[in-house]
């Protein structure tokens, strides 16, 4: 299996917004939890395309209804999912219907590691359209890291000279000061409880 | 003597009244915050991240909106979304910066909710460039109505004045097109006959609005045609600002925040809020 660039979901669904609104995508899936992250890739396709985005899920249509739902609504963004399990003949049958695939809206597909590489094996007319478009679905950044949670708590108590443990005590004596720093300062303590 | 206790009754009375008028805002406003309904925390997050993006994009400034936006999720249901530090001590590479020199900071707190999510509290702290009048304007939303409304409104606004605080309708951190509360601001500059404030006649102060707002909010839905009525506030601007008026109306029981009369620059950064939906409250500041 090679290597692929892995990306994360806002930085594919900008560069699909880049290439335009018929282009070809593959996205290898991670194996925890795909459906959340079936979902947040939506929500950054639906964010950056700002096009309704579809997902047609394939797992157990023939190829001739895959090309109907992808006729249908053609100017949607498509993300095809349940490609993993197809085997050689089904992969073979939907290179043959390429060209019946084309569409004015983007195609994603939705790949497992197994998906990906029956695309590369038995599809080539597609994987010529998708090109160097394969990305690996890669982490968020914007999730805080552990780190610089500390250093967010650490900048709070260093200006208001109070400990972690004071604010705690004061948010439950409800004596805490209205400012909504306060606020952010008890969600970085994991307590959201006492707001 | 009965004149002074005269006076100072009346004095008295007028507070009271002050104070009335304070507590029945905030109930307002507590009331609005309640019924806007968000979406999923992740899903503002997505689209304040798009949003900085594309405004970093269009002002050609440099800002890795990617690396400074972060977001923390608690079991509790509790959210924060931040940019920037905590607390404004200067300019740092954390936060948004605008072409102009000036920056933002900001702090958003979240819950989750069985559909979407609430808002809890906020904090938007946009730094001027130097040599700029106010220094800062920072919008505050408090998690609580405070027991003395008028000194504490929930949702206020500090003008360069950490002790200020003007009373604030609450905004909208992307600009859902229904209902909520709203922070923009423009990118790409704009050629000086597109960008020229369009300004009511003399007499006619209902027509005024900031400038390039339909350019701001190309999807959003229609706005209703804004009524300003007479000025509570005295204008906020020095000779240093460009921003030459700021005024507080009322308009169906809401407070407006309302800039008029910008002044024509060859070149132009809005920092901009309005409020999305009924159009009560708008903000243009020339950074």
């Amino acid at each position: 299996m090679p290597e692929f660039i892995a990306r994360p979901a806002y930085q594919i669904a900008r560069g699909l917004e880049v290439r335009g609104t018929d282009a070809w995508f593959v996205v290898l899936r991670p194996a925890e939890n795909p459906e959340v992250a079936l979902q947040d890739f939506q929500d950054e396709l639906l964010v950056y395309l700002n096009a309704p985005v579809r997902i047609i899920d394939a797992t157990s249509a023939s190829v001739a209804d895959l090309r109907q739902q992808l006729r249908t609504r053609p100017d949607n963004a498509v993300v095809l999912v349940g490609l993993d399990g197809w085997n050689q003949d089904s992969w073979t049958s939907l290179d043959i219907n390429r060209d019946g695939m084309v569409r004015a809206g983007a195609l994603i597909f939705w790949l497992s590691p197994a998906g990906v590489l029956g695309l590369c094996q038995y599809a080539p007319n597609i994987r010529s359209f998708v090109g160097g478009s394969i990305f690996e679905l890669g982490p968020d950044e914007g999730v805080m890291s552990e780190g610089e949670r500390q250093r967010r708590l650490e900048a709070l108590a260093e200006h208001y000279q109070l400990s972690n443990e004071q604010v705690i005590q004061m948010a439950q004596a409800e004596t805490l000061p209205p400012e909504p720093e306060f606020v952010e300062w008890l969600v970085l303590l994991g307590r959201g409880d006492l707001l | 003597m009965a004149c002074v206790t005269g006076t100072r009754r009346f004095a008295l009375s007028r507070l009271e009244a002050a104070h009335k008028q304070a507590a029945r805002l905030d109930e307002k406003l507590q009331a609005d915050v309640n019924q806007a309904s968000l979406p999923a925390a992740r899903n503002v997050f997505i689209r304040l991240r798009a949003y900085l993006f594309e405004r970093s994009q269009d002002m050609q400034t440099w800002n890795d909106v990617d690396s400074k936006l972060k977001n923390a999720f608690n079991r509790d249901g509790s959210v924060s979304i931040s940019l920037g530090p905590s607390i404004d001590q200067g300019r740092t590479p954390h936060h948004f910066h605008f072409d102009s020199g000036a920056r933002l900071s900001f702090g958003i707190t979240l819950r989750e909710a069985r559909s979407g999510s609430y808002l809890v509290a906020y904090r938007f702290h946009f730094h001027l460039p130097a040599e700029r009048l106010p220094e800062f304007l920072r919008f505050d939303l408090n998690p609580q109505v405070h027991r003395n409304p008028l000194g504490e409104p929930r949702c206020h606004l500090h003008p360069g004045q950490e002790p200020v605080r003007l009373p604030l309708p609450a905004l909208d951190p992307y600009g859902a097109p229904r209902g909520g509360w709203g922070l923009y601001w423009m990118g790409a500059g704009k050629s000086e006959s597109e960008s020229r404030p369009r300004e009511g006649g003399a007499g006619t102060p209902e027509t005024q609005q900031c400038p390039d707002d339909d350019d701001l909010h190309p999807r959003a839905e229609p706005r209703r045609p804004r009524r300003s009525q007479s000025p509570r506030s005295a204008p906020q601007a020095g000779p240093a600002v460009s921003l030459t008026r700021l005024e507080v109306s009322s308009q169906m029981g809401r407070n407006s925040l309302q800039c008029k009369k910008l002044p024509a620059m060859p070149r132009r950064r809005w920092f901009h809020l309005r409020p999305t939906g009924a159009g009560f409250m708008q903000v243009g500041l020339n950074t």
